[in-house]
């Protein structure tokens, strides 16, 4: 008997080598920010404040997108995807979100081919993030009111770690539960999408 | 003893040499400093600050300089003939101190009321623009003066050669982008070098001319853009710091007539004046903010 992938349907995590050293400044862009745009948030609760996609031009970011294991990711997925020599992986969108008390996300896909979420700012317990398979309710109903896990559910729900790097393909929806501390939480979504070289 | 005596001296000077002699008492030999004028950043160190003494203590250097040996430091003359790149470079040559020991930048110690002063001078120039640029406008040499006097006149103008909406512009242009913290007399901007010291830890970038504010910024590694449009030659060399130098690949003028060294020199420096492009300079300094990673309103 053997398991044979049939698609990537997998969550990678990742850890942000320089957290600890960005997190500051990157915090205070995102502050700044916050004070003079306006808020793109279309869709979610409403007292998110989604800053307008474009953060990874923003010079507190590039650590970020340099990261050694974001990079790692890219090359993997570049063998693993047989992506054409002339192709390559590169972040065309980036924002940041911040997610205060009775705050949540609601579920959403985005565009591209992968779909990271970095968790600059995540106060103990304030919220899960679900992931979503695209497959209907009625075939997990089937296995009844048992304990779910990835064979028998089309839902995962896993913490929010500080620090921490969720990189998913980008058809996987995703939302978040209500943020019940008195923090708020800051998270960093980008967009990995495929260019020509 | 040795006593090492100091002419034709400025603050980039005086903070250079600084950094000098607290390396150099942890070595056995005994010294005095005697300076041409009073600087307050002797004071910082009290072992220091009881071997500085100025020229005009007159019958007390008389007797120093009859009792040790002298070594004369002389920042036009002599640093001129001994082709040296930088301060940095000719006191290395004068001063038997080895830079690469104890190479911590200078630490100050600042009260309560320095630390309120300051932070009242970064929530005035916050406008949400991320990072805190601290700015000398172009050309002003904070060496010719004692720090940042808002009623001294000669600062009020940049340079006659720089035409005041050149310099406006490219405030303007720097506001826009950064939270800038600019040097002027036209903010009230009064400090003394511990508070110049601990302004510029606290910057994320440092524009300047070759004057202290660069010898500070290399001290502290701080991230700068240092105009080298007055200057030819002389500065210090870092990785931290992107040198502008818009008359680096000009062909040097070769005049029909034989001119004097000064004429020659007032002739470089009238054409780099003249022909001063701000949108270069705009660019560069975007380029630079971006080289070291300072984010900024695009």
């Amino acid at each position: 008997m053997q398991d044979i992938v049939l698609f990537d349907n997998n969550l990678t995590v990742l850890e942000f080598e320089k957290h600890s050293e960005c997190k500051k400044s990157m915090l205070n862009v995102i502050q700044d920010i916050s004070v003079k745009s306006v808020n793109t948030n279309a869709g979610h609760h409403t007292l998110v404040y989604q800053t307008a996609p474009g953060l990874q031009i923003n010079n507190a970011f590039q650590d970020l997108l340099n990261s050694e294991n974001l990079k790692a990711f890219c090359e993997r997925k570049t063998q693993e995807t047989v992506l054409g020599r002339d192709k390559k992986f590169v972040c065309n969108s980036m924002w940041a979100t911040i997610l205060p008390k009775f705050g949540q996300l609601s579920r959403h896909a985005t565009e591209g081919v992968f779909h990271g979420i970095y968790f600059l700012h995540s106060a103990p317990d304030s919220g899960m993030i679900t992931f979503y398979s695209k497959v209907e309710d009625s075939y997990f109903n089937k296995f009844g009111n048992i304990v779910k896990n990835e064979f028998n559910s089309n839902k995962q729900i896993l913490n929010m770690p500080e620090g921490a790097i969720y990189l998913i393909p980008s058809h996987i929806d995703i939302s978040t539960s209500t943020n019940m501390t008195d923090y708020d939480s800051v998270c960093v979504q980008f967009i990995l999408d495929i260019a020509e070289k | 003893m040795k006593n090492y005596i100091f002419n034709n001296t400025n603050n980039s000077i005086a903070y250079s040499s600084f950094k000098a002699f607290v390396n150099l008492l942890d070595s056995e030999t005994e010294f005095n400093i005697i300076f041409d004028k009073f600087y307050d950043i002797f004071s910082l160190h009290p072992r220091i600050s009881d071997k500085f003494y100025i020229f005009s203590d007159r019958h007390i250097v008389d007797n120093l300089l009859l009792e040790a040996e002298n070594v004369l430091l002389d920042f036009e003359l002599d640093f001129f003939l001994s082709n040296c790149d930088s301060y940095d470079q000719y006191i290395t040559k004068k001063i038997p101190y080895d830079p690469q020991l104890n190479s911590n930048p200078i630490d100050v110690n600042p009260s309560p009321k320095i630390k309120n002063k300051v932070r009242n001078i970064f929530e005035r120039a916050n406008h949400n623009n991320f990072s805190y640029v601290l700015y000398a406008p172009l050309n002003m040499d904070l060496n010719k003066h004692d720090f940042l006097i808002v009623d001294d006149l000669l600062l009020d103008k940049t340079s006659n050669s720089i035409p005041d909406d050149v310099s406006q512009q490219l405030l303007s242009f720097l506001e826009s982008h950064v939270n800038l913290i600019s040097v002027t007399p036209s903010l009230d901007f009064e400090v003394n070098i511990t508070e110049l010291i601990f302004l510029v830890k606290n910057c994320d970038f440092v524009i300047s001319n070759l004057d202290v504010l660069h010898s500070i910024s290399i001290d502290q590694q701080i991230p700068s853009f240092l105009n080298l449009a007055k200057n030819t030659k002389y500065y210090q060399k870092d990785k931290l710091c992107t040198v502008y130098d818009p008359e680096r690949n000009n062909k040097k003028i070769v005049p029909p007539q034989q001119f004097t060294c000064e004429y020659e020199k007032s002739t470089i420096h009238n054409n780099q004046i003249l022909n001063y492009d701000i949108e270069k300079m705009q660019q560069e300094i975007l380029k630079s903010f971006d080289f070291h990673k300072i984010p900024y309103q695009s």
